[in-house]
């Protein structure tokens, strides 16, 4: 949630002065203010859906993806890693994360995935 | 590598939302904090569905050969920043050795530079994609009214905006919203490959 403010000045701040229009200079703070007072404090909130929309689709393909891996890949060539991250994933993840404690097992389901990619990247040395 | 190929899998699905989002938070109500093209609000439904109509189905896949690279590198270079650094501290025997030791410190600070690193790598890729995804479509070609491909997106900004650090524009929100959560993630990670070690 925090995030989205900075989100919505990123893409502000690539769009200024697309291809010699609106020439805004505005540093992020300036953004910041200038978007709370012109346009309500709500805009700093735009596409909050669907950046959700985005994470959402983004991890369940993911976990999608290393399912489809299980199944090709033999069980004695899988690593803890993999079966850690299948063992989360297979039980009812899409469910769990539209409820109320979403943002929490959002970002533990992050963690998680960055821990399986470290995971994955040892293994293989 | 293999989350490079789920997380390439990831970002194609993940393609229209992106686009929506920016469409979303590029829409400005007021006069001179308009930038770039607008698309009215309509919620997530809808605007899904009025891409579609409107581009056809390569309109979900607008930008993607940005999208792609931007999510790809971005796991990457994180990973090999993180490893290189933090191999790199260990080895150093003169240094600091809060910096040195296996802990917090050298955890975030090694988790730190790799979110400098990769938000630096992929920033041009989320640029042109954002530019691509953010274009107005001719309604008979289905080419974009701006850009007619990324490589095309590359060319005009550098010529019209000042050359290639245009390509850089929102770097410092960007990384801003990156830094705490690469140094956050790279923390739990730690504390996890710890604990599961414990567990054997």
């Amino acid at each position: 949630m925090i995030d989205d403010a900075q989100d919505v000045v990123k893409s502000r701040m690539q769009f200024a002065g697309e291809l010699g229009t609106n020439k805004q200079r505005l540093g992020i703070a300036g953004w910041l203010v200038r978007l709370a007072k012109e346009e309500g404090f709500s805009a700093l909130y735009r596409g909050l859906t669907a950046a959700y929309g985005l994470q959402f689709s983004v991890t369940a393909t993911r976990f999608g993806t290393y399912a489809l891996a299980k199944k090709l890949v033999p069980p004695e060539q899988r690593n803890d890693a993999t079966n850690f991250i299948l063992a989360g994933a297979s039980g009812g993840t899409l469910r769990r994360r539209e409820s109320a404690v979403r943002k929490l097992l959002t970002w533990s389901i992050c963690v998680l995935q960055e821990w399986g990619r470290l995971q994955g990247i040892h293994s293989l040395r | 590598m293999e989350h490079m190929r789920t997380s390439g899998m990831g970002a194609l699905a993940g393609n229209p939302f992106f686009a929506i989002k920016t469409r979303m938070q590029v829409y400005s109500t007021s006069e001179s904090l308009r930038v770039g093209t607008q698309h009215p609000p309509q919620g997530l439904v809808r605007a899904f569905v009025s891409i579609g109509k409107e581009e056809g189905w390569r309109g979900y896949f607008r930008g993607i050969d940005a999208f792609v690279p931007r999510v790809m590198f971005y796991g990457a270079a994180q990973l090999a920043t993180y490893d290189a650094v933090k191999a790199r501290l260990t080895r150093w025997e003169s240094g600091p050795r809060i910096l040195v030791q296996n802990g917090f410190v050298q955890h975030a600070f090694c988790g730190f530079v790799a979110a400098v690193c990769s938000v630096t790598v992929i920033q041009p890729f989320d640029f042109i994609a954002v530019r691509m995804q953010n274009q107005n479509v001719d309604p008979v070609t289905k080419r974009g009214l701006l850009y007619s491909s990324p490589w095309d997106c590359f060319k005009k900004t550098i010529r019209h905006e000042g050359g290639v650090l245009a390509l850089f524009k929102g770097y410092p929100a960007n990384a801003i919203r990156f830094g705490p959560y690469t140094v956050l993630i790279f923390v739990f990670v730690e504390r996890f490959r710890d604990l599961f070690k414990s567990l054997g």
